[in-house]
This record gives structure tokens, C-alpha cells and sequence, in this order.
């Protein structure tokens, strides 16, 4: 168990490494001198372009620009944004935890609800209500989430006003809420981004979830357990217990694929997390918040990957003296 | 009882009898049309008595051990005019509910792959004590103490501890045993035990055997032991009923069986098991193998494989008949004492 | 049954030699038009492809063409513009039949560039030897794991905005991991049976084995993979292009029309119908058949003998 931890931290260091290095050749490689559109730039003061110039070591030769670019990294100095005017790890710091919420909200619900239809289906299995559920789960599957999350915008806040239609908070009234509707108003702007990855991640782990348990009926501690006396319900239990394990390992499967769903459902929402932050700065060619984001990014995803492993493994306790 | 041999045996008052199959009959719905894996099977166990059910594979066996409780499931279809008489009632006509309350409190199975039958993410101390619990609404420290006793009773050294560990840290021999804890610990009247050596190393065997001797002493449970070796049943069994395409072929006291085996394929098993004494070079076999459920000949169904079949056993489907005294023989040979003379006279050459 | 993601698949039922179609009725082709749900995708994919083919036939009106901006913008569906106009008074029909064929060919192209990429990829690490294995396998994990919608962005983000040949490149390449990984476990199965021996006992060279002997057997879950990767590729183009970073103008996609139809999202609905319904029913089509297609990679499919 702990030679996994210890190889996907690995991983995740291997990877903020090769991101880096991407982005580095990329930059160099694009056309034009690096950062040459930069000097065009009005928003970039002197003193800015001359930090850049030392961070990126752009007079000095390629090989010791990587060096610093990388030991730069490592310290957790990705420089300066352009557009907010401040360190780039303190935008991150403020953005990841907005993901966060977002991203774990929806995973617990998603989960939950997935296993609950999932078993449901295997239960009643070849039921008007198994076909239903199954039409159902694949047609979401296959939506884009920035389609689905479009059209619950337009269904539930602008044609049905109940929910707010961007944002995290309400920008005028938050100063003057107190904790209890702070949460409140917060929980608000989280319900339509949150349903649009929860109605698919849910319907990938509802269809994961009937495939495994109707896998896992057949064998031979369910006739156990139905000789036991145990009563339907009960058996179900023992089915289900087993049959969760290989849908938790799918959860960290699905992280990348989750975070990418994110970015989508951020940037339709107007939620000020890590997929915002990064089109936004896209947009705005802040390339020092470009590359911390993507960088940080691609690590964040491999450690929640890793979590989930982690859960995967000691659900099962075959695996968890290992 | 004594009836004089030939004539067909009826079926005996069983109103002593800890469980009473009537006319069970099992067929399953397959593609190739309908399976009758059970048909026609008659016969009751006393209490505290051993019954061996011994028969190659294909002949039955196991469908009439899960039928006795109730665990048929579709395809699969019990016949309606079948009973299953036990404890006053006919265990085909109960609830679901109230079949629940049979099964691992009156009546328990142990199963053939120790491997597999138990759930490998809870702990064999929650597996057992959960029968507690269910049958008897006992508190969660109640029932895991009885586990943990029940561990002991089977012969697991340190119990509390093995209690806490998963399957996947047992030995298939130590999970055997706790199988057989899980069956036993509501002391049900009937334990159906389906090849509980099979999947075993030898030397393992004869512990569960005699595991399963000592328990039966001690708890006065009847024991119904299924198996194809018909070693096992010399150890364990005192009547034995020899199984073959959906029917019982042979019924008798073990003594009995082993000394005046009737039925040409209790024969023909008997010969087949190697013996410490043999001294023969080849192991006789029986020829021909078992006939599809779907399609069970017509007359004698072991005709095609019968040294001694002549045309009565093409045209007519034997009833079982009485040899002596209680042992009774699915074959003509009953009912055509010169005919069996000659056979006898043939093999003793 | 498959517990890893879509693309795996039960490389023991995959038949090793497959009967050979005495009749058309047991090719894999017949047997997604037999049952109606995949006909019916099928059918709509081939129009689909049809509209793309004879787009500049099929469009009434020429999509960057905008003829009234004061009067003709924003119109509501009707006779004349049957998916209505948009704030530029172009004709959204027009403006999505060729969307289709710039949408349908990046995403064909593309997933062509991933499963080549994936199948050379994937045969390299299964033939290569344990070392060769390890290491690109490593390396295909790692990839995994980074948001493909991150790698485009990442990209994106350093050269601007992208032609079509770009996009077509970055998304292929974006796409092939998990075919390399397929491939290299179906592979890695084949090789151990008698005919690659038997090959190999009469001297073939391993790159011989490999593309005469073993890429036959494979060409089934690459079928599979492929199509999945067609839907994927359609979402990920139109993704891109929502979030404005697709095809430069005036070239329309289905992810640029979805993008313009944002702000005008209430007023001008259609403008978002219209790619919406579009890449639904396009990836739900693609998605039915490859999961068809992967029951007939295990044999699922033959008429009971």
C-alpha cells in the first residue's frame, strides 16, 4: 500500500514535470520569440517584462532557461499574473478549492446515486424499470457536459428563474449575509453546475454498477447467503458490498475525465474554479496563469486519481494488509 | 419391514421420518429443450441418521439437495405434485418467509467449493454470527460470542482471532470448517452436505469426515451427504441411495450395499473404486457415459450401459424394486430371479 | 463482463478464427442492421456523412452570407430559414450543413490519426519486449491521467488559435492512450498462442508477424475503440470550439454555432438547438453502434448454431 502512494506521487511529480517541459517547448517552439507579443502588450510595465525576462532567462542560453523555468516550478513560483496583478499561486489557492467543492460534491452524490440506480437495476433485472433506467443512464453518458449544462441554464434559471445563472455567490448582497446564508447562497449557485457532472458521472457509474453486480450474483456466497436464510434485501447487501469495489477503482478512473467535465461546467456557469481560471487566462494570454494552472491542474487530478485508489484499496480487505 | 423380493416397494409410512421427499420431480427450461434433472425421487431420512447420496455427475444429486431447500431458481422449476414433508409441514407449499425460517435454522447446506462460497469482504466471524442474528434476533455481541464458539466447535485454533480475519486468509480446509460452523451453529435437525470433500486435499478429507462424525454425535443432527466418492460414504453413511438419470437406482443399508450390491451400476461403481488390496492392473470402468437430462432413454435408463440388458428394458421403465428387507433395486433383474441367477453365475467366473 | 473503461473487452471470447461469413447474414455489418436500434443509427450516420458530401448541394443558402443585419437577425424558425438566423443574419441551416462536414471530417480524421498512433503505439510495447513495455506502458499511464481537454488547452494556449489541419492534428494525438493500451493487452494475449509460434518457428520477422499474423485478430477492438473515439472526438471538437478555441472564422462547426448561440441563449434558442440535438443524437448514434460492435467482437452476435 505504501509502495502505490509512494509510486503515483511519483507520478504526479513526473507529470507537473512533463507539463512543464510541454509548455516550455511549446513556448520556445510556437512562432515568434517567446513572449514576443508581450513587448506589444499594454498592460505589461517594465518592471513586469524585466521580472518575465529574468524568470525565463531569455538572453541566456536555451538549456539554463529550462533549469531556472523548472527550479522556478519547484519552488512554487509560477510568477506573476498579468491580468490579476498578483502571484500566480495565489490565484490557484484561491481557485482550487472552489473546484474542489464542486468536483467532490458532485462525486459523492454521483456515486451514491449511481450504486443505488445501478443496484436497482440488477435487482429487477430485465424489468420495464432495468430498460428505462438503462435508456436513460446511456443517453446522458453520451451528452457532452456543456450541452447538458446549457440546457439546464436555460431550463432552470432563465426560463424557471429558481436558480442563479452565474457564479458562486451573490456579488452584492454577500457582504451583508451571515455564515448560516452564506452557505446558503452558496449551496444555491452549486445545485445546476453540480447536477449537470452529477446526472452523468452518475449515469457511468449506475451502468458500471449493474454490469458488476449482475456479475457478481451468479457466484457462489450469494447461494451462501441465500441458504443462510437471509432474506432477499440481505442478499442483495452481500452482492452489493462485493460489487462496489470495482466501481470505487472506476471513480479514480473517471477523476480526469470529472475534472475535464468541470472545466466545461465552470466556464457555462461562470464558477470561479480551476476551469475557469484557465480559459479565462486562455483569453487573456496570461501565459505565467495559463501554465501554473495547467501544470497544478494535471497534479491535482493525479492526486484525487490516487485518493480514490487509495479507497479502492483498503474497501477491500484482500488488499488492505497488502 | 419385509416384503418378499420382486414385488415393487411402496412407499414406507414415514410418519417417524425427520424429512419425507415425496415424488420429487426438477426440470429446467434449457435451449435444448426441457432438462428433467430430478425425476421421481422418493425417500426420507430419519432423525439423526446418515443418508449417503452417492452418483456420477449429471445424475441429480445436488438439484435434489438444493431442492430440499427450496433453492431451485429459474429456469428451473420444481413440479407442483411434488412434497416435501418436514418438521409437519410441506416445505413446497411454505411462504417465502417461512422458508426462510427453515433454511440454516432447521435445515442447513454446506456446499462443495469452500473457495468460493463465502464472501470474501466480510469476516468469517460476521458471516457466521449474521445467522444468529437473522434467526434469532440476537445482539450483535450475543451472536458474534456464538461465532466464536461455533470457531472452537470446528476445530479452529485461537477462535477470537480467526473470527476477525477474511476468507482469503483461511486455508481451503479451515474454511471448510467454518462453512460447516455456519450450517450447524442454529443446531438445525438436517445438515445437506453437497461434496463437502471434493475440492479438498486428502489428507484434509478425512478431517472434515471425521469433523462431521463428531458434530453429528454430539448434536444429534441427521445428515444427508451428497458425493460421488463412494469412499466417503463408507466412512460416513449408514444408508445409502445410489443415484442415476434423475432416479434412485438403489436403495440400502450400508452393509448392505457394499455386500449385495444389486443395481449392475452400484456394480459397476463398486468395481470401479481402487482398492488397497487390489490386485488387478486396470480399473474397471463403466462404459458409455451419462445420458443428457433432455433426453433420458426410454425403458431402463441405464440400459445402454448395462452388461445384462435385453429387450423387457428397451419396452419398460423399471419401477424400484424389493431385493430384501429394505434394500430395493431399480432393475428387472428383481423381478427375473433365473435371469439374475445366470448373470451372478457369469460374473462369479 | 468489462471492468476497466468502455474500451475493454473480453479478449477470451474474441474468436480466434472467425468463421468465415458463409452467408452475409453472420458478417458483423449484418448484424447491426438486424437489430433496430443500430439500424436506425447507422442509418442516421450515413445521412449524416451524405449531408457533409453534398453540403455546398444541400445548403440554400451560402453560410458566411449575411444578407440583412437590421431586419434578418435573430429570426425565429421558419419557412425560409428553417433553423432560424443568427446575429448576423447567416441562415443557421446553411451554416450547419457545413458545419457537419467540417465537425464529421475533424472528427473522422482525427480519430484515423489516434488509431493509427495507438495501434503502431500498442504494438510496439506488446512485441518490443519486457523492458520496451514497461516503459512506453509508463508512459501511456502518465497521459492518461492529464484531462484530454487540458493537454488541447495547454496547446491552445501556446500557438493561438489552430487551422483545421491543426486541430485535426492535436486532436488525434490528443486521443490514441487508451487504443495503445487495448492493443497492447490484446496483443500481448495473441502472441502466446500456436499460430505467432508456428510463424515464428518458420523465421518471419517479428514486423511481418506482427502486421500479417496478429493485426487481423486485432482489427475487431480496434473497430470498437475507433468508434468510441469517433464520439469522443466530436465532443471534444465541439467542446474546444464552445469554450472559442475551435475553427477559425467563418468556417462553422457544430461547437462554434453552440458558442454564438450562448449569448443569445434565451432570445435566440435555436441558435443552441440546433448543434445541441446535433451532437447528441450524432454521439448517442456512435455510441449504440460501438457497443453493438463490441458484443460482436465476443461472438455475441452469431445465430444460435
Amino acid at each position: 500500500m505504501l509502495a502505490l502512494v509512494v509510486r503515483r506521487l511519483l507520478v504526479a511529480v513526473v507529470i507537473a514535470f512533463l507539463v512543464a517541459t510541454l509548455s516550455f517547448v511549446l513556448v520556445h517552439a510556437a512562432p515568434g520569440e517567446p513572449f514576443a507579443a508581450l513587448r506589444e502588450d499594454a498592460r505589461i510595465t517594465e518592471e513586469m517584462a524585466q521580472r518575465i525576462r529574468e524568470q525565463y532567462g531569455l538572453d541566456r542560453p536555451l538549456g539554463e532557461q529550462y533549469v531556472r523555468y523548472i527550479g522556478s516550478l519547484a519552488r512554487a513560483d509560477f510568477g506573476e499574473s498579468f491580468l490579476q496583478r498578483r502571484q500566480v499561486s495565489s490565484v490557484l489557492r484561491d481557485a482550487l478549492p472552489n473546484s474542489l467543492l464542486l468536483m467532490a460534491t458532485a462525486l459523492v452524490v454521483a456515486f451514491t446515486l449511481g450504486v443505488a440506480l445501478g443496484a436497482l437495476q440488477a435487482y429487477r433485472h430485465g424489468s420495464r424499470v432495468d430498460k428505462a433506467v438503462g435508456g436513460v443512464s446511456l443517453t446522458l453518458a453520451s451528452v457532452p457536459e456543456y450541452l447538458l449544462a446549457i440546457a439546464l441554464l436555460l431550463a432552470f434559471a432563465y426560463l424557471l428563474p429558481i436558480f442563479p445563472t452565474a457564479g458562486m455567490r451573490d456579488p452584492v448582497m454577500w457582504r451583508f449575509m451571515s455564515p448560516l446564508q452564506r452557505i446558503t447562497d452558496v449551496a444555491r449557485h452549486l445545485v445546476l453546475p453540480a447536477t449537470t457532472l452529477v446526472l452523468i458521472v452518475a449515469s457511468v457509474v449506475a451502468r458500471y454498477q449493474r454490469a458488476a453486480l449482475l456479475d457478481v450474483l451468479p457466484d457462489d456466497f450469494i447461494r451462501t447467503a441465500k441458504a443462510k436464510g437471509l432474506s432477499r434485501p440481505r442478499v442483495l447487501m452481500h452482492a452489493l458490498r462485493n460489487a462496489l469495489l470495482p466501481t470505487i477503482t472506476l471513480i479514480g478512473l473517471l477523476f480526469p475525465a470529472l475534472f475535464g467535465g468541470a472545466v466545461f461546467v465552470e466556464n457555462v456557469f461562470g464558477w470561479p474554479g480551476m476551469g475557469r481560471t484557465i480559459v479565462d487566462a486562455l483569453v487573456a494570454r496570461d501565459y505565467p496563469l495559463v501554465l501554473g494552472s495547467l501544470v497544478i491542474g494535471s497534479v491535482f487530478v493525479v492526486v484525487g486519481g490516487l485518493v480514490a485508489d487509495l479507497a479502492a484499496m483498503s474497501a477491500d480487505p484482500r488488499t488492505r494488509a497488502a | 419391514m419385509t416384503s418378499p423380493s420382486g414385488i415393487a416397494a411402496s412407499e414406507p409410512a414415514a410418519s417417524d421420518a425427520l424429512i419425507d421427499v415425496q415424488n420429487l420431480r426438477v426440470a429446467f427450461s434449457t435451449p435444448a429443450g426441457l432438462a428433467r434433472a430430478v425425476d421421481g425421487v422418493s425417500f426420507s431420512i430419519a432423525p439423526g441418521e446418515t443418508v449417503g447420496m452417492v452418483g456420477e455427475s449429471g445424475c441429480g444429486k445436488t438439484v435434489t439437495g438444493l431442492s430440499l431447500l427450496r433453492l431451485i431458481e429459474p429456469p428451473g422449476l420444481i413440479d407442483p405434485a411434488s412434497r416435501i414433508l418436514f418438521e409437519g409441514r410441506d416445505l413446497l407449499r411454505l411462504s417465502e418467509r417461512e422458508i426462510r425460517r427453515v433454511r440454516g435454522r432447521r435445515i442447513a447446506m454446506v456446499f462443495q467449493e469452500p473457495m468460493t462460497a463465502l464472501n470474501p469482504v466480510f469476516t468469517v466471524g460476521d458471516q457466521i454470527a449474521e445467522v444468529v442474528r437473522v434467526h434469532e434476533g440476537a445482539s450483535r455481541r450475543a451472536a458474534w460470542q456464538r461465532a466464536v464458539e461455533m470457531l472452537e466447535r470446528v476445530g479452529l485454533s485461537s477462535p477470537a482471532e480467526r473470527a476477525k480475519q477474511y476468507p482469503h486468509q483461511l486455508s481451503g480446509g479451515m474454511r471448510q470448517r467454518v462453512l460447516i460452523g455456519m450450517a450447524l451453529v442454529m443446531r438445525p435437525a438436517l445438515l445437506i452436505a453437497d461434496e463437502p470433500t471434493t475440492a479438498l486435499d486428502v489428507t484434509v478429507q478425512a478431517q472434515i469426515l471425521e469433523l462431521l462424525r463428531e458434530l453429528q454425535r454430539d448434536f444429534g443432527m441427521a445428515v444427508l451427504l451428497i458425493t460421488h466418492d463412494l469412499g466417503v460414504i463408507a466412512e460416513t453413511a449408514t444408508r445409502v441411495l445410489v443415484m442415476y438419470g434423475g432416479e434412485i437406482v438403489e436403495q440400502a443399508s450400508m452393509d448392505e450395499l457394499f455386500a449385495n450390491a444389486h443395481h449392475p451400476y452400484t456394480q459397476g461403481l463398486l468395481a470401479a473404486m481402487p482398492r488397497v488390496d487390489d490386485t488387478r492392473e486396470r480399473l474397471t470402468t463403466i462404459p458409455g457415459t451419462v445420458p443428457p437430462p433432455t433426453a433420458w432413454p426410454s425403458g431402463c435408463r441405464f440400459r445402454d450401459r448395462c452388461p445384462h440388458a435385453w429387450d423387457r428394458t428397451s419396452r419398460e421403465h423399471p419401477d424400484l424394486f424389493v431385493v430384501s428387507g429394505s434394500h430395493t433395486s431399480r432393475c428387472f433383474l428383481a423381478q427375473e430371479p433365473e435371469r439374475r441367477r445366470a448373470v451372478v453365475a457369469e460374473q462369479t467366473e | 463482463m468489462h471492468r476497466a473503461t468502455p474500451l475493454s473487452y473480453d479478449v477470451a471470447g474474441a474468436p480466434l478464427d472467425a468463421p468465415a461469413p458463409e452467408t452475409w447474414r453472420r458478417t458483423p455489418v449484418a448484424a447491426l442492421w438486424r437489430d433496430g436500434g443500430t439500424r436506425a443509427a447507422l442509418l442516421l450516420l450515413i445521412a449524416l456523412a451524405l449531408v457533409a458530401i453534398l453540403a455546398p448541394w444541400l445548403a440554400p443558402h451560402d453560410p458566411a452570407a449575411q444578407p440583412d443585419i437590421i431586419t434578418l437577425k435573430n429570426q425565429a424558425p421558419s419557412v425560409a430559414h428553417p433553423f432560424g438566423t443568427d446575429p448576423y443574419s447567416r441562415d443557421v441551416l446553411s451554416r450547419m450543413i457545413y458545419g457537419t462536414r467540417v465537425s464529421l471530417s475533424i472528427a473522422i480524421l482525427a480519430m484515423l490519426l489516434s488509431t493509427f498512433v495507438g495501434t503502431a503505439y500498442g504494438l510496439t510495447a506488446a512485441l518490443g519486449g519486457r523492458f520496451t513495455d514497461a516503459v512506453l506502458m509508463r508512459g501511456v499511464d502518465t497521459l492518461l491521467a492529464i484531462p484530454r481537454i487540458l493537454l488541447l488547452l495547454g496547446v491552445v494556449a501556446m500557438w493561438g488559435s489552430l487551422s483545421v489541419p491543426a486541430l485535426i492534428v492535436v486532436i488525434g494525438l490528443s486521443g490514441w492512450f487508451a487504443a495503445a493500451r487495448l492493443v497492447r493487452t490484446q496483443v500481448l494475449a495473441l502472441r502466446e498462442r500456436d499460430f505467432v509460434t508456428a510463424a515464428r518457428g518458420l523465421g518471419a520477422r517479428t514486423s511481418s508477424i506482427a502486421v500479417r499474423h496478429i493485426l487481423p485478430h486485432v482489427a475487431s477492438p480496434i473497430l470498437v475503440a475507433a468508434t468510441f473515439g469517433i464520439g469522443a472526438a466530436l465532443v471534444i471538437e465541439a467542446g474546444l470550439a464552445y469554450l472559442g478555441f475551435g475553427v477559425p472564422e467563418p468556417q462553422a462547426s457544430w461547437g462554434s454555432i453552440l458558442r454564438e448561440g450562448h449569448d443569445v441563449l434565451v432570445s435566440a434558442w435555436w441558435l443552441s438547438a440546433a448543434p445541441g440535438a446535433a451532437l447528441v443524437i450524432s454521439v448517442l448514434a456512435v455510441n449504440v453502434i460501438a457497443d453493438r460492435l463490441r458484443d460482436i467482437a465476443s461472438g455475441r452476435h452469431l445465430p444460435r448454431a
